[in-house]
């Protein structure tokens, strides 16, 4: 190659084959990357020799790999290994989850003064909060308040879901990355809310398309009766 | 032509969707497509173990670069191919594996036909390479196959086939100018 002339088509065109076979000596291999750091020309001959050869690789018998492949590839890149390395999800001890929930009921007084909430659902990543869910039967209204979100990969959201028996999950919207958004309590499931589970799925950033089409499951919570504020002040 | 465009398209479209770190097109991606990218591990490596840890190492680099695909540039099934070719090429040098090739048959699959106007010219090339392919000479067609997938040298190729180094240089030269010559021609 050191005879060639990169610069004339002909010579490249041949550089290039040989390089996709491989077929380079170190050095040629060197003088031709360079080249293709700043050839267009080189880098479209590639290319079109990429997909000359391909059909080498079409012409060979297709061979299904083991089922222990798929699950590795899911295990190594599956969201919830996100949340793991973040620690999102790694919940507080019961205790320590009490305590929080005890402790932000004097809280939410200060934040919703006399809004009398009935429900409460933390959501914890180990001792932060990252959000706080509120029912206030008095008000029919769901408050859903961030408090230190977790970062999310782009184009994902997170979305809240009550789960209640017998009929498809609700959606309390997506959860918000600041300040605090709201929910009505619909009649069809004020009854049923407190004895209903929450969810928390990973969604696109328009959300999961209806209840029985969600994303991957994040977390699930139950709700944490607080009574009245006038209980505890 | 259709069915075949329609499946480059899907594929365009799943290598969106991991782009944007979507599982669910990971998955359909890999339904699609594992089987044939498994054969090209397969053939590299000639070892099942080893090809089934290559094909996981590819497809985390496909979920990974799915952004840098580029349609202009390459089919997807090309593109995919290239992951898992140089994954494999990568593993058979470092452990040094150097088994002499079975020689496999090729055998006729299904052609993996362009969905968009600018990948028409890469689908005529690639029925174009098959027709040129044909006219290569035995020794020519061997030699490339031997460079494409066990990654030998020159010097390598004439150990293995026991003839002088200057008659395999001759025969790849040769045929990839031949090959050259009759892609140019079409």
């Amino acid at each position: 190659m050191s005879e060639w002339n990169l610069s004339d088509p002909v010579d490249r065109n041949e550089a290039a084959v040989e390089y996709v076979l491989g077929l380079l000596s170190p050095i040629e291999k060197a003088r031709f990357e360079a080249l293709l750091k700043v050839s267009h020309e080189a880098q479209q001959d590639v290319c079109d020799w990429q997909e000359h050869l391909n059909v080498l690789n079409e012409n060979l018998v297709p061979e299904k790999p083991s089922a222990k492949v798929w699950k590795n590839i899911h295990r190594e890149l599956k969201p919830e290994s996100f949340w793991s390395n973040l620690r999102f999800w790694q919940g507080a001890s019961a205790s320590m989850a009490l305590a929080v929930v005890l402790s932000l009921v004097f809280w939410f007084k200060g934040s919703f003064s006399g809004t009398g909430m009935d429900y409460v659902y933390v959501v914890q990543a180990g001792e932060q909060t990252e959000w706080i869910v509120n029912a206030s039967l008095n008000k029919e209204k769901i408050f859903v308040e961030a408090a230190q979100p977790a970062i999310l990969p782009e184009g994902k959201v997170c979305e809240l879901w009550l789960m209640v028996a017998g009929r498809e999950p609700v959606s309390l919207g997506i959860l918000p990355k600041m300040g605090v958004s709201e929910v009505p309590i619909h009649p069809e499931w004020r009854e049923a809310l407190k004895s209903s589970s929450l969810v928390i799925t990973l969604e696109k950033p328009s959300g999961a398309p209806n209840g029985y089409e969600m994303g991957p499951v994040m977390k699930k919570g139950q709700w944490t009766p607080v009574n009245k504020p006038s209980d505890y002040f | 032509m259709s069915s075949d465009n329609g499946r480059d398209q899907k594929l365009v479209q799943h290598l969106e969707g991991c782009a944007c770190e979507q599982h669910g097109s990971l998955q359909k991606l890999y339904t699609i497509t594992s089987a044939h990218l498994f054969a090209v591990s397969l053939r590299i490596l000639k070892d099942r173990e080893q090809a089934e840890d290559c094909l996981q190492t590819a497809y985390i680099k496909i979920w990974k670069n799915a952004g840098s695909y580029n349609i202009a540039k390459a089919r997807p099934m090309t593109w995919m191919n290239t992951i898992v070719r140089n994954t494999a090429l990568d593993m058979l040098r470092r452990k040094k594996v150097q088994e002499v090739s079975d020689d496999d048959q090729l055998a006729q699959v299904a052609d993996n036909s362009p969905s968009h106007d600018e990948q028409l010219a890469l689908s005529r090339n690639s029925e174009s390479m098959h027709r040129c392919l044909a006219n290569l000479s035995d020794q020519q067609k061997v030699c490339i196959e031997l460079a494409y997938f066990e990654g030998l040298t020159h010097q390598e190729m004439a150990e293995q086939l026991e003839y002088p180094l200057g008659s395999v240089k001759t025969w790849i030269r040769r045929g990839l100018a031949r090959l050259r010559t009759c892609l140019s021609g079409i």
